[in-house]
């Protein structure tokens, strides 16, 4: 397969990029388009040329470390027929002769560090504001002393496959978190463990949110479109039912 | 935007280390007050108090299609909306209350606006964004909610002027100042070229309402499933196709001949 | 450390390496009966007064299951913790992608379970060298993470009533295994990542996200701080402390294909080793048999699949090397090869990890393997054309349980397969291959998990000392957060109690020379200007390693690969081309100074593997094998732990033997027939 790369370039430190064009020739359908990536670096570096950097880790689409916009979505979702991460897509989603157009994350939020890669420590900083349950080690009562009912559980168990990729950001045409953020709420907020902390969890996590520069939810659905795990909309709703619901309680508590 | 240990130029490196915010000096409690998610959610009933209002709104005009009596309906409701509660309470009374928590709702909502407007197009790039773009899910009337605001708030300025201060006059008789609530629909929509005006509005209306209405039930909560997501979309595309065939109604009646004078 | 009697290397090895000093383990107390070593050894560590913890510096690299848990246990503690890691969020450490589950002694199942029942299959599963101390503390609070994980809201699989769930795992009859739909290792991750970044918003954990470990800053003997290279900027810094844990994982990835992530590495267990701390057993790696098969020399790493396929699958290749490149289903019964079921007519397909791998070996080393051609070097360093994948036929499991069945059990994994090779398992046979997995070897560590290095732990994969010669599956995780949570805790105390001098200057000499020394060897890497890209260097060093290190090892081979590697490490050192500058965003800087320290390792672990002359684990040395083919164990003399110690880039490493006594359990031979 031959293919037209059209990669982004930006320099570390750099406020801004340009697209750059490269060919590469011989990548076989049943690689990654990671793996296509690492060949177009050998070959850029044996051309003495400086290889594209872009984030990868698990390459099994777990781990939440690599995404790039390809062709306009994130992950390439465009391209490809299922829910994806950019490692699990195929170059068997592409044609001979394509042109691929090969983009960072963009979002006020996500600084570009260099090429593809970007900063999303924000995301990081929202769960550190709140997205958690406070138990210290050796704190906790037997696992069977609180049940939880299994369709809640399953919920909180779908919001938690959130694997913090920033897909959802980088689709939004507001910059939102609102996915991320929601899934998160969703995840804590169906358990009981969750409950004492419910609703100043989402107070504090959606401070952080706009204070993080993310944009405002404007349910256009983007997101979810892209998401790699399929976190559905509905968890935008939960968050939004918690927030109001906080607001006529005291930090989190009646009183 | 946040303080962390060490930076380069104005690129932050060292990551996670403190938790701010832009106002530190608020509880978590204000600042979720004064969220995007708050603001989204008084902009939700704000609209969906708009959308009754709406509903209201076209159940009067289509008296005016009612045969023979039409005329005399629709101007005993327009004048019944000056009398209501009258003789209980004074002539007016209710219309200017009805008029002032009207003209809150579209304070509210359009302030929210454009603050979540200037918010959100902060919150990706500067100028282009991807350099090539493609949409999944996102409709047209998703993305362009502010656009069809701001034709309708311009539509609704014109309308006040034409229907409700006769400031607008079209077609009326020569110096004549004022003349009955369906003289001055079925005159105006006489002119084609308001026809035309009018169409462009209620479109706008329309692609704002099948986006804001499903929205503002999502931002409050309904959405509950995939379930509840699809029965909410339904219902958006009813209200919306309602709004735009329910308004046009009458005009086009009026601008093919089938309603006279 | 206790040392006694000094002897040589046996004929022919003393070319690799000599022999030293025994060590041993001086911190529990093997004179009280084992389920006493554990409570004995937390009441008589010394204590630091929680007052006093926030004076402490902590460092911590790593964020997975034992480094994320110890940084937020220690930081709740009280003490001034630094946390480090390469990827760009704690959240992203490699023990997310651990599929199966978590086992503990919870006898939730009324089952026959308990905290000996797990020692005991921990034990034996490790082939009998592993600690025994250790493994029945892991036993011992492997309950505890549970109740943590829970209340932290892990979101376990439940049973209808609001219960937990727990399945069978890895050849043990009790069901003792947690999980979390196909990926509890990510469930518990995320709970140990949130009560991190509960610690970071507190103020007692300070993250250092994109940051690399490249040194460990000795003084006067004791760990006092780690070098570490921002990757966003290049800068070389150093950060000290009072005391050092390394929780950095596995290094399998020294085989280039592995199912590790990308930027695994052994680079911080190394450079701990260079500076004085034991490597302990590290020819001891494990091998999976169920990965999806390489698909071509451009893999950059391999997917695994959860074991389980094997309970209803069954593997086979065609009996005739001519029908290798048919459509399976074309294939008639008669011509297929069940060799499993035809060599372990008990066990069939469910036979150990290990042997299930190496039979998949031999198959396609007689050239009956199936899938696309991929192209190695022979041991004449001439190119060679074979098929490695053997057939998971899921076809009599469609016709019993029918297609629903199939996939209600293992749906997900047959959807990536799909996602991953275009073929539909539901049609065609799947296609699996062996492949590196998880490093049972590792820095040698005490009771208290610290290492000969005063002041430097080392916790989860990085370390030797649970596991054996083999470990078993959903074992782990278990051990990971059993480090962080509940062991480092309770030992690293007794160390701080009279170790808390302080952070060094930056002027200490000490810190100087550390910090010089590694911007020094990264301007060596920028100055060879070669044509080699790091890459190919890596994915040679790779073959080396898995021909002659992999799952059968000869004594030529292993001297054969040792004298490769010399050969390929002076090559690139002679050839390699490293683009980009030493203070910028540089990954393929990044990966060249990785690979140095897999050069070195992959020659250890040679010779290593050459020194046990014997079979155990995952461990297979084709000259000690039963009449059937069976790993063969030879306790009298080898039951002990090789922990070796770094003397130098041209000298021979020294071997110190940690004698295994077992006196819980009793030593028997494995059998799986």
């Amino acid at each position: 397969m031959k293919l037209t790369l059209r990669v982004w370039r930006q320099d570390a430190g750099a406020s801004n990029g340009k697209l750059v064009d490269y060919q590469i020739d011989n990548i076989a359908e049943d690689m990654s388009f990671l793996e296509m990536l690492d060949q177009l670096n050998e070959e850029l570096t044996v051309a003495g040329i400086e290889p594209v950097a872009f984030d990868s880790d698990c390459r099994e689409g777990i781990c939440g470390t690599c995404g790039v916009v390809i062709n306009g979505t994130p992950h390439g979702r465009g391209n490809s027929p299922v829910p994806t991460t950019t490692c699990q897509l195929h170059m068997r989603s592409f044609n001979d002769g394509d042109t691929i157009v090969i983009e960072p994350w963009k979002a006020k939020a996500f600084p570009v560090i260099k090429d593809l890669v970007v900063d999303r420590t924000a995301l990081d900083r929202v769960i550190a504001s709140g997205g958690f349950i406070s138990v210290n080690t050796g704190a906790a009562p037997d696992a069977h002393s609180v049940p939880a009912p299994k369709l809640k559980a399953d919920t909180a168990f779908d919001n938690a496959t959130c694997i913090g990729c920033g897909a959802c950001v980088a689709a939004c045409p507001n910059g939102s978190a609102m996915l991320f953020t929601s899934a998160k709420i969703s995840h804590l907020g169906n358990l009981p463990q969750g409950q004492p902390e419910r609703y100043r969890r989402v107070e504090t996590m959606i401070g952080q949110h706009d204070a993080e520069g993310f944009g405002g939810c404007t349910n256009i659905g983007e997101c979810a479109a892209v998401c790699p795990k399929g976190i559905p909309l509905a968890s935008i709703s939960q968050l939004n039912r918690d927030l109001v619901s906080s607001l006529f309680r005291k930090d989190g508590f009646f009183g | 935007m946040y303080d962390v240990g060490m930076t380069t130029g104005d690129r932050v490196l060292v990551v996670a280390t403190q938790l701010t915010t832009r106002d530190p000096s608020r509880t978590p409690h204000q600042r979720a007050a004064r969220s995007t998610v708050a603001r989204k959610v008084l902009m939700s009933i704000s609209g969906l108090i708009i959308v009754l209002f709406l509903m209201m709104h076209l159940f009067g005009n289509a008296k005016l299609l009612i045969p023979n009596v039409g005329f005399e309906e629709f101007d005993e409701y327009s004048h019944s909306l000056r009398t209501f509660l009258y003789p209980i309470l004074p002539e007016k009374f209710f219309l200017t209350l009805f008029r002032l928590f009207m003209l809150a709702a579209a304070f509210i909502h359009i302030e929210a606006a454009i603050k979540l407007t200037f918010r959100n197009k902060g919150s990706g790039v500067s100028g282009a964004r991807y350099l090539k773009q493609r949409y999944l899910a996102g409709s047209f009337a998703a993305r362009t909610m502010i656009w069809s605001g701001i034709i309708i708030v311009f539509g609704v300025i014109a309308h006040l002027l034409q229907f409700t201060c006769e400031i607008i006059r079209v077609s009326y008789p020569e110096g004549v100042t004022t003349v009955a609530p369906h003289e001055r629909v079925v005159l105006a929509f006489q002119t084609p070229v308001v026809v035309a005006a009018y169409a462009v509005w209620m479109l706008a209306v329309c692609i704002h309402v099948y986006h804001g209405f499903y929205s503002a039930l999502c931002t409050i909560g309904a959405r509950t499933g995939a379930y509840s997501e699809k029965l909410i979309k339904v219902c958006s595309v009813i209200v919306a196709f309602l709004v735009f065939f329910g308004f046009m109604a009458a005009p086009l009646s009026i601008a093919i001949g089938l309603v006279t004078l | 450390m206790t040392e006694t009697l000094t002897n040589n290397a046996p004929a022919g090895d003393a070319e690799f390496y000599s022999v030293g000093t025994e060590i041993r383990d001086t911190k529990a107390d093997t004179s009280l009966p084992i389920d006493k070593v554990w409570p004995d050894r937390q009441f008589r560590a010394s204590l630091v007064n929680p007052a006093n913890r926030r004076k402490i510096t902590i460092i911590v690299v790593g964020t997975g299951l034992a480094g994320g848990a110890a940084a937020a246990s220690l930081g709740e503690a009280g003490y001034n913790v630094l946390n480090f890691c390469y990827q760009d969020s704690p959240r992203r450490a490699h023990s997310i992608a651990a599929q199966g589950g978590i086992n503990a002694a919870k006898n939730y199942k009324n089952d026959n379970d308990s905290v000996y029942r797990l020692f005991y299959d921990t034990v034996k599963g490790g082939d009998y060298r592993a600690r025994e101390t250790n493994v029945h503390r892991l036993a011992e609070v492997s309950a505890g993470i549970i109740d943590q994980c829970v209340a932290q809201g892990v979101p376990f699989a439940r049973e209808y009533g609001g219960l937990l769930d727990t399945r069978s795992f890895g050849g043990v009859q009790v069901q003792r295994t947690f999980y979390a739909r196909g990926q509890t290792g990510q469930q518990l991750l995320i709970g140990a990542y949130q009560a991190l970044e509960r610690q970071v918003g507190a103020g007692t954990v300070q993250m250092f996200a994109r940051h690399e470990m490249m040194e460990v800053i000795t003084k006067d003997g004791r760990a006092r701080g780690i070098v570490a290279r921002d990757m966003v900027t290049g800068k070389v810094e150093a950060y000290t402390a009072d005391a050092v844990i390394l929780a950095t994982g596995g290094y399998g990835n020294v085989f280039f294909l592995s199912t590790n992530a990308m930027g695994c590495n052994v680079t911080a267990t190394w450079r701990a080793h260079r500076k004085g701390a034991y490597f302990a057993n590290p020819c001891f790696t494990q091998i999976h048999p169920t990965c999806i098969p390489q698909h071509g020399t451009n893999q950059s790493k391999l997917t695994l699949m959860s074991e389980s396929l094997r309970n209803d699958g069954r593997i086979w290749v065609p009996k005739k090397a001519e029908d290798c490149d048919k459509d399976p289903r074309d294939i008639p019964e008669e011509d297929r090869d069940y060799y499993l079921e035809r060599i372990y007519p008990a066990f069939g397909n469910l036979v150990p990890r290990d042997i299930a791998s190496r039979q998949a070996k031999n198959m396609c080393d007689e050239g009956r393997g199936v899938g696309p051609v991929v192209i190695e070097k022979d041991e004449n360093g001439n190119d060679r054309k074979v098929r490695r994948g053997v057939y998971l036929d899921f076809s009599d499991a469609i016709n019993r349980l029918g297609k629903k069945g199939v996939e209600a059990k293992y749906g997900n994994l047959f959807d990536m397969y799909k996602q991953i090779t275009a073929e539909d398992p539901y049609e065609v046979p799947m296609r699996i291959y062996p492949a590196v997995h998880y490093t049972m070897g590792g820095v040698w560590v005490d009771y208290d998990l610290e290492t000969t290095i005063p002041g430097l732990y080392v916790a989860g994969e990085a370390n030797f000392s649970d596991h054996g010669a083999n470990r078993l599956g959903a074992s782990a995780l278990m051990q990971g957060l059993a480090d962080g949570y509940f062991v480092l805790p309770n030992t690293i105390n007794d160390y701080l109690a009279s170790h808390h001098d302080g952070k060094l200057p930056d002027n200490d000499p000490a810190v100087v020379e550390a910090v010089n020394d590694v911007k020094a060897r990264i301007e060596k890497l920028l100055a060879v200007k070669g044509e080699r890209t790091v890459d190919s260097f890596h994915k040679e060093l790779g073959h080396i390693m898995w021909e002659y290190c992999g799952m059968a090892r000869t004594e030529a081979g292993l001297k054969k690969a040792i004298g490769l590697i010399r050969e390929l490490k002076a090559e690139f050192w002679r050839d390699v081309k490293v683009t980009g500058e030493a203070e910028d965003f540089n990954q393929t800087l990044e990966r060249a100074g990785r690979l140095i320290d897999f050069f070195e390792l992959g020659e250890l672990m040679c010779i290593d593997a050459l020194h046990r002359r014997e079979s155990c684990g995952g461990h297979f040395r084709t000259e000690h094998q039963t009449e059937e083919g069976e790993a063969l164990r030879h306790d009298d003399q080898f039951a002990y732990v090789a922990a070796w110690e770094w003397t130098g880039e041209d000298s021979k490493p020294v071997l110190h033997k940690e004698p295994l006594v077992y006196k819980a359990i009793e030593l028997k031979q494995r059998s799986y027939k």
